[in-house]
């Protein structure tokens, strides 16, 4: 995978509007099985994502990967952003970086 | 971008020469790799002078050559490359830098013969990641701060904020809500910018 190309901040909402292109996002971990974990966007919506994930899982999770449908991410990159990360600042980031800022991150 | 971080920050004296205004910018690095040049290190953004500007993003490579580290940072919008020689990594917080880590770079922009790159002087973990965060919305506030039209003669001047503290033109250091369209987009921002957390 090319890890140096632009990578669209996203919550739950904006998911579905990038099918097919690469994302970034953090989720709260609801659950982990084998290949897969479900986790919660910073505004609420349940997605799954699709990987080798590292163990163990902080509260918080950042994944990098490509955008398969409005609720699941095929990660690439994984990164724990720790139990303290404040969502709510997260989703008002995508909502500007995908709005009016949009020329400073794509 | 490649370029090699120095153990000790550079004198600034030396390398700011006959500019007056001395700026730390947050950056995305789309911002940094699209930034206007007027000569060999005049570069500008927005309208403001860069002379030291603030990164962060994620390691994504990092390749041990002989006699330097080669690293690769992307912040998800872009890809700056930077070398630090084998000595000065040990020897500072360079050392303490792992592929896959999230990083906050500080360097100074230059040019030599038509290419960009930036000197890193200062390279830290980042261990909160609402550092992340905070910076993207960072390099958004400043972006508004020095374009939009109610600081139209304002420096956002980190090094020394005692000498341009958000000023606008004296007559007219508040935004005017009657004729300014952008009012409320810059009223929704302050006052995410302005809650207890953000303090």
């Amino acid at each position: 995978m090319d890890t140096s190309s632009p990578s669209a901040f996203v919550n739950g909402a904006l998911l579905g509007r990038l099918a097919g292109r690469k994302v970034r996002t953090v989720v709260q971990v609801i659950g982990s099985e084998i290949g897969s974990v479900v986790g919660k966007t910073t505004d609420d919506v349940q997605i799954f994502v699709r990987g080798s994930s590292p163990a163990p899982l902080t509260t918080y999770v950042e994944v990098i990967g490509i955008a398969e449908s409005d609720n699941s991410i095929r990660a690439e990159t994984w990164t724990n952003f720790g139990n303290t990360f404040d969502p709510q600042n997260f989703n008002e980031l995508c909502k500007l970086a995908n709005g009016e800022f949009k020329h400073l991150f794509m | 971008m490649a370029s090699q971080t120095t153990k000790q920050a550079p004198d600034f004296a030396s390398s700011f020469k006959n500019r007056d205004v001395r700026t730390l910018l947050p950056l995305t690095l789309k911002q940094l790799n699209s930034v206007s040049t007027n000569g060999e290190s005049n570069f500008s953004i927005d309208g403001v002078d860069i002379n030291t500007v603030a990164i962060v993003g994620r390691v994504a490579r990092m390749e041990n050559r002989i006699t330097q580290v080669h690293f690769v940072v992307d912040d998800g919008t872009d890809c700056i490359e930077y070398n630090c020689w084998c000595h000065e990594c040990q020897e500072t917080e360079v050392g303490a830098v792992r592929l896959g880590m999230y990083v906050r770079l500080h360097g100074h922009l230059k040019s030599f013969q038509g290419k960009r790159s930036v000197n890193v002087f200062s390279v830290r973990p980042v261990i909160d990641f609402n550092e992340f965060v905070h910076h993207f919305t960072e390099c958004i506030y400043v972006h508004m701060y020095n374009t939009k039209s109610w600081a139209p003669n304002a420096v956002f001047n980190y090094a020394n904020p005692s000498a341009n503290p958000y000023q606008t033109g004296p007559s007219n250091q508040f935004p005017n809500q009657f004729n300014d369209p952008m009012y409320g987009v810059k009223q929704e921002v302050m006052n995410y910018l302005n809650q207890p957390m953000h303090l």
